[in-house]
């Protein structure tokens, strides 16, 4: 009977963990500015509290990657969406920050964002991304890592000002990066992360 | 046997939980679930392939192919449904062999008892 009380109290705790686990969700919030847990908080030196959730994409596909047939530029757009769900308590002359890394991204280090061969990490591909819109027809179009990475957060992204505000972006890949591959070489499933990181800023 | 049987069921289950727990935990922290986006792709073999190659025009912008957005922000992987699923059998067997019958040698017991209940007594008979 002890050795099924002991049991049951183990289930139980495991139950409750499961729960905290599985309510988590893909979103940024001001305790968790690279977490999931909705939570609010106080900025120091300000009154009252702030509480906002940043929801960002749980994955983007690229799709197939197409080998090419010259060297030629041979772009993939794929499109994604950052949206402030939540933001309230925000003080005045104040917004939600949000910046964006690769992985494995370093200061001053690599600026591209990849996705590696997930049998062969040495095969991999890098990609640009924009915070905005963009397509072929896009003139003069800078990507948000075009320069040297300088903060351990990353590149900044968008600033949050008010609930509902949306980033639309695309991330572009140039799949001339495949032109005289040997196919069988890279054929395979490819993944890498971009890592969030928000936070409440002053204005400028 | 029954009883072991059982027994050992429960015990299957509820590590099972505990190990479908411990792989979710341990995704959530290196996906960084919330913090992170995953950016995929795929490459087919020329044996898997149903178009042919393409060929842009060197003169003109390359080809452009816009796939849809990615997914919404989800709350997590499917890792949490199988651990309810293992979470509420054990509870079920819990709740089963909480409310079963005595065992056999408490039967014996009890049926002792009731026998010595329904022996008519002494007391009472005019």
């Amino acid at each position: 009977m002890k050795f099924k009380k002991i049991i049951t109290i183990s289930l139980a705790a495991a139950m409750a963990m499961t729960a905290t686990v599985s309510a988590a969700a893909a979103e940024l919030t001001e305790q968790n500015p690279t977490g999931n847990t909705e939570v609010t908080a106080h900025i120091n030196g300000s009154a009252g509290n702030v509480s906002y959730i940043i929801t960002i994409p749980d994955v983007v596909d690229f799709g197939e990657l197409v080998q090419p047939s010259n060297n030629d530029n041979f772009y993939k757009y794929v499109d994604y969406e950052v949206k402030a769900t939540k933001l309230e308590g925000l003080p005045d002359l104040h917004h939600i920050g949000v910046y964006v890394k690769d992985q494995n991204a370093v200061v001053k280090g690599d600026t591209d964002f990849y996705i590696t061969n997930k049998n062969d990490p040495s095969i991999k591909f890098k990609y640009d991304v924009f915070h905005r819109p963009i397509d072929d027809t896009t003139q003069y179009t800078i990507s948000i890592n075009s320069d040297t990475m300088t903060g351990t957060a990353g590149y900044k992204l968008y600033d949050f000002f008010y609930e509902g505000d949306t980033l639309d972006g695309t991330l572009r890949l140039n799949q001339n990066q495949l032109y005289g591959r040997n196919i069988t070489d890279i054929a395979g499933e490819y993944s890498g992360y971009m890592v969030f990181f928000s936070t409440v800023e002053e204005n400028p | 046997m029954k009883s072991s049987f059982g027994k050992y069921l429960f015990l299957l289950l509820a590590g099972l939980v505990l190990i479908l727990l411990t792989v979710s935990l341990t995704a959530a922290a290196q996906s960084g679930h919330g913090g992170t986006t995953q950016v995929i792709a795929h490459i087919r073999m020329p044996s898997e392939a149903q178009s042919e190659e393409p060929s842009p025009e060197s003169s003109t912008p390359a080809s452009s192919d816009t796939e849809p957005s990615g997914q919404p922000a989800q709350t997590g992987e499917d890792s949490p449904i199988f651990i309810y699923i293992a979470a509420l059998a054990s509870l079920i067997l819990i709740l089963i062999f909480g409310t079963r019958k005595k065992l056999p040698n408490d039967r014996r017991q009890n049926n002792g008892k009731e026998k010595k209940k329904d022996s008519p007594s002494a007391e009472g008979c005019l």
